[in-house]
């Protein structure tokens, strides 16, 4: 195969106000014609800066190609004029973007924004040709009545739709090379499932070569051909993705492969986590940029950087390889680790009796009305969550799952009183949080905080980490200031971070120390009840993991009722004792956790479960991808809210709306007709 | 969108009545005898100055004057001037050409150098070209336009002979007043389109355009501006508002004959009705200019089209 795109030693550097920062160094790669490879590593590893000197597009961020060449069918790109750089931007390589919402111009339509590109490339095209052609293109990509969307602008659609929309922009003028920074990211797994089939359909169709950006490495194992792994500005190992995941040549791409969390996670084991986080560009430490979180460290490692090295025709950089391979596939040293931090679980998995409920919803309903105004009544609403009952056990993990605009979110919001239901009640050890005047219920808020998903919007910049902290314990106003300084160093420590946090602003910390932070905050008043709502989905995976088991430890510890609310399936699957899906704001399924994934029975679920792709790339098939997009929640269809995109759907489904019955111990679903 | 205009007029409607309020009471409470001023006390019997106090109306309640008042605004009569008896509004309408004049002259210029400035400074982010233009936004800003009007009289009329230094006939006599408050409205446009376009140009989507191989040019001007701009449009209406407001220092400074002119003149002079009803006139220019921006900025950005259309189609 020849090779369509040869990066060869490059290095980056970024002019910063306090000198330049080099963030990329000595990468080298290439992709052949018709191959997908994967740039995997997590955030600050340089793969998104390398995707984007691709095109040369770091040029308007002050960055620039210090050292190397990028040849593009033999085009070196590093040395062109900028001039020159136009007729290749879109034309022989194009873009795809992680947030497809800010990726479009909001002021011009989807259409206008599609014949630009076109035109621009094509000078003798008519805007009549041009308006074919993006029409034809939003039809390959799977977008219903492809005139109508032309005439939208960005904020009219959704996010799946946008990702299609701007995947029809990229191809519009065949390129050879599609570029995809973290194309799935942002969209629901369903969603990225749909999206990533799309692209692999694409790719055969128009012969290109496809340059996958991606922190995921179970996209990566879906697509990918060929792996390459970066940490801190360099190629740490790259191999074919069967290899990689068979057999990693380097500690990190092996400790990142253990910190996913799979379907075959075993709960009773901590996760494995890397220890500590991805070192910044500015204070890289010597000899191999990873050695201080490696377990193989050795003398060499921290004082000479080891080369990328060829092994039968891959790559590893690591002076330890040989003994990594010896070893096989999992090394005694990560072994130990795992084995010293796993605690026995409870031996109930189901902790409390289960009549000791500490938390409980009935019939809750949720409306937001709109369309009220001045001149006319109202004239609907919003379901964000409809007549929902649950209880959560005392010293239970609840998960609860769904796409977005399943109403998860709004139902964790209700449960703590931030919002009042429409209709129902939250009763909390028995009393009933509507009925209690405000200041009683100020006080019942004590026993009830929460985890937000940004660990950067969560905290105030402002505030010192000792302030952020000790407010509840202010608020509350329980403690004087020696107390209190006290109670936080040992919420502190309790969280794992160390004293000196004290006095610093969180703008010096990772996004996994934020959270941790937002953590300590919320255990502060020693609740009894805890909502983290995708707490760990804004975090890279290794961090992940390590935020996991704090909260799990947390837990124990503290005897702690926590509903986690995530979209990341394999990860509450992990956390949770019960599990209960939610689809545009009805409970369609609870059980068990392990049962809800073995013998999963609303067809929801099912389509939830095959959509996660899974990080071995054997285990690939076409699982029934469910098709479309959630409808609008303030038009739900009738009878079963599902049946609209249910495989298994009948006339009875659009009639009568299912209840929750009971098909197993713990286990309740809503369908007519349950598979399994 | 017929229904957001009506409501926007309402709204404009009491904004002109709750002003007209606000502008009767201050003058009412206001120290100072009217009649007092009108004549010489000396000069007349106490019988003589209670007389034209009925007259004038000035003895009766304040509720009866207040209505009164309203009234004949409402008929369109905004009272006559104490000085010369001259009616209120066809003297403003006679002086209104010249203040309109130079209040789109100056927004012409405040508009085009703002807008160039502004645009220049944001693409040479942190360069020397964006240091200087900050240096002069910053004294369009900060000198008070009678004393850079004064400025601008003594080069180009005094030293240079360019220009004229007072005078509303001809063209030749708008130049100087026009930079003067062009100047101070081109300060404030130059900081908010280059605050705007910095945060338009840091927008994921300035890379989509990039990464489709458009060049600068059309990211620049096609797609970054018309972006900041959105902000922007609202404070148009506060512009507005600006250059009338200048016009009164503007018109005394090189002797204009607007309707600035007129109501410092009845300020000194204790010319309560033409005051009141210069006031009155200029919010309701004001309020009709701003609820003309709040509609077009409908216009102009599709995502508020959007939030009244889905209003309208039952989509939150």
């Amino acid at each position: 195969m020849s090779q369509l795109l040869e990066i060869d030693r490059v290095s980056i550097r970024f002019a910063t106000g306090r000198g330049d920062l080099q963030v990329v160094s000595d990468v080298s790669f290439s992709i052949a014609a018709g191959e997908t490879v994967c740039l995997a590593g997590e955030s600050g590893s340089g793969k998104t800066v390398v995707s984007k000197a691709v095109m040369r597009l770091i040029d308007d961020e002050n960055g620039k190609i210090s050292s190397g060449s990028i040849k593009l069918n033999g085009t070196d790109i590093a040395a062109l004029p900028r001039q020159e750089l136009r007729s290749i931007r879109g034309k022989k390589a194009a873009m795809i973007f992680q947030e497809p919402m800010t990726a479009f111009d909001p002021v011009f339509t989807i259409g206008r924004q599609i014949t630009e590109t076109i035109r621009r490339h094509d000078r003798r095209i008519t805007p009549n040709e041009a308006h074919q052609r993006a029409v034809e293109m939003l039809r390959r990509v799977g977008i219903s009545e492809p005139e109508q969307r032309l005439k939208q602008y960005p904020g009219e659609l959704s996010g799946g739709m946008l990702q299609r929309a701007m995947i029809a922009m990229a191809l519009s003028c065949r390129p050879e090379l599609l570029i995809a920074d973290e194309p799935t990211t942002a969209l629901d797994v369903t969603i990225q499932a749909q999206i990533l089939q799309l692209l692999q359909e694409l790719k055969n169709e128009f012969n290109m070569s496809i340059l996958l950006i991606t922190h995921d490495l179970g996209v990566a194992a879906k697509i990918a051909d060929r792996i390459v792994v970066m940490y801190a500005g360099q190629v740490i190992e790259q191999a074919s993705t069967a290899e990689l995941f068979a057999r990693p040549h380097h500690p990190y791409t092996q400790g990142l492969l253990q910190s996913i969390t799979t379907m075959d996670s075993d709960r009773s084991q901590r996760l494995f986590a890397i220890p500590g986080s991805i070192p910044g560009h500015a204070d890289l430490p010597d000899g191999c940029r990873f050695h201080p979180r490696c377990p193989y460290v050795s003398e060499k490692c921290r004082s000479e950087a080891p080369p990328l090295k060829d092994w039968g025709g891959r790559q590893a950089a690591c002076w330890h390889t040989d003994r990594l391979i010896a070893r096989g596939e999992r090394p005694p040293a990560f072994e130990a680790a795992a084995a010293a931090s796993s605690t026995p679980e409870p031996a109930d998995a189901s902790a409390g009796l289960p009549d000791d409920v500490l938390i409980e919803l009935r019939r809750v309903t949720k409306h937001y009305p709109f369309g009220r105004s001045v001149f006319s009544r109202k004239k609907g609403a919003v379901q964000a969550v409809e007549d929902v009952s649950l209880a959560i056990r005392r010293g239970e993990t609840f998960g609860l799952v769904g796409e977005s605009g399943s109403g998860k979110s709004t139902l964790g919001r209700v449960l703590l009183h931030l919002e009042r239901p429409t209709s129902g009640s939250v009763l909390f050890e028995g009393r009933e949080l509507g009925a209690l005047s405000p200041a009683k219920l100020r006080e019942e808020r004590k026993h009830m905080q929460m985890i937000f998903q940004d660990p950067y919007g969560s905290v105030d910049p402002r505030w010192k980490i000792g302030d952020i902290v000790g407010e509840p314990l202010s608020v509350h106003g329980r403690a004087g200031a020696r107390e209190k300084k006290e109670a936080v160093l040992e919420l502190l420590s309790l969280v794992g971070l160390s004293p000196a946090a004290y006095d610093r602003y969180p703008h010096e910390f990772s996004g996994g120390q934020r959270q941790r932070i937002a953590i300590a905050r919320a255990v502060a008043l020693r609740p009894k009840f805890l909502l983290a709502d995708e707490a760990v989905s804004a975090l890279d995976v290794s961090v992940q993991a390590q935020i996991v088991n704090l909260l799990s430890d947390l837990q124990r510890r503290l005897n702690l009722t926590i509903l986690f609310i995530g979209h990341g399936l394999n990860v509450v699957r992990y956390v949770s004792d019960r599990i209960g899906v939610m689809y545009l704001g009805k409970l369609v399924e609870i059980a068990p956790g392990e049962r809800l994934f073995r013998r999963p029975a609303h067809h929801y679920t099912r389509a939830l479960i095959a959509s996660i792709p899974t990080p071995v790339p054997e285990r690939q098939q076409d699982l029934g991808v469910i098709h479309g997009e959630i409808p609008s929640p303030a038009h739900p269809p009738s009878g079963c809210r599902f049946r609209t995109r249910c495989p298994a759907a009948t006339a009875r489904c659009a009639l009568e709306p299912p209840e929750l019955r009971e098909i197993g111990p713990g286990h309740f679903v809503a369908c007519h007709d349950p598979a399994g | 969108m017929a229904k957001v205009i009506a409501v926007r007029l309402l709204s404009c409607l009491a904004v002109v009545a709750g002003s007209s309020v606000l502008v009767f009471c201050i003058l009412y409470v206001l120290p100072g005898d009217v009649v007092m001023n009108m004549i010489d006390p000396s000069s007349m019997s106490p019988e003589a100055i209670a007389n034209l106090r009925h007259e004038l109306g000035v003895d009766r309640p304040f509720y009866e004057q207040f209505l009164h008042y309203f009234r004949e605004v409402l008929r369109g009569d905004f009272g006559k001037s104490l000085v010369n008896s001259e009616p209120v509004l066809p003297k403003i309408f006679a002086h209104l050409p010249a203040t309109l004049e130079l209040a789109i002259s100056a927004s012409f210029v405040s508009l085009t150098v703002g807008l160039a400035l502004g645009v220049l400074s944001a693409v040479h982010r942190n360069k020397p070209i964006d240091i200087a233009v900050r240096i002069v936004a910053l004294f369009g800003i900060s000198m008070p336009t009678f004393w850079s009007g004064i400025l601008l009289i003594l080069i180009f009329s005094v030293f240079l002979g360019w220009f004229p230094a007072m005078g509303s006939n001809g063209w030749n006599t708008l130049v100087l007043p026009a930079l003067t408050l062009g100047m101070l409205g081109a300060g404030f446009i130059v900081r908010m389109v280059r605050n705007s376009m910095l945060e338009v140009l840091g927008e994921p989507f300035i890379t989509t355009l990039r990464a489709k191989g458009l060049a600068e040019r059309a990211v620049l001007y096609r797609h970054a501006l018309r972006n900041a701009l959105i902000p922007g449009v609202t404070m148009m209406g506060i512009l507005a508002g600006e250059m009338l407001a200048g016009t009164v220092v503007i018109e005394t400074v090189f002797s204009r004959q607007g309707i600035g002119r007129i109501i410092a003149d009845a300020i000194m002079a204790k010319d309560l009705p033409v005051v009141q009803g210069v006031v009155l006139f200029t919010a309701i220019v004001y309020v009709i200019v701003n609820a003309l921006v709040d509609i077009s900025y409908a216009y102009i950005d599709p995502r508020i089209r959007r939030l009244h259309n889905d209003r309208r189609s039952g989509w939150a």
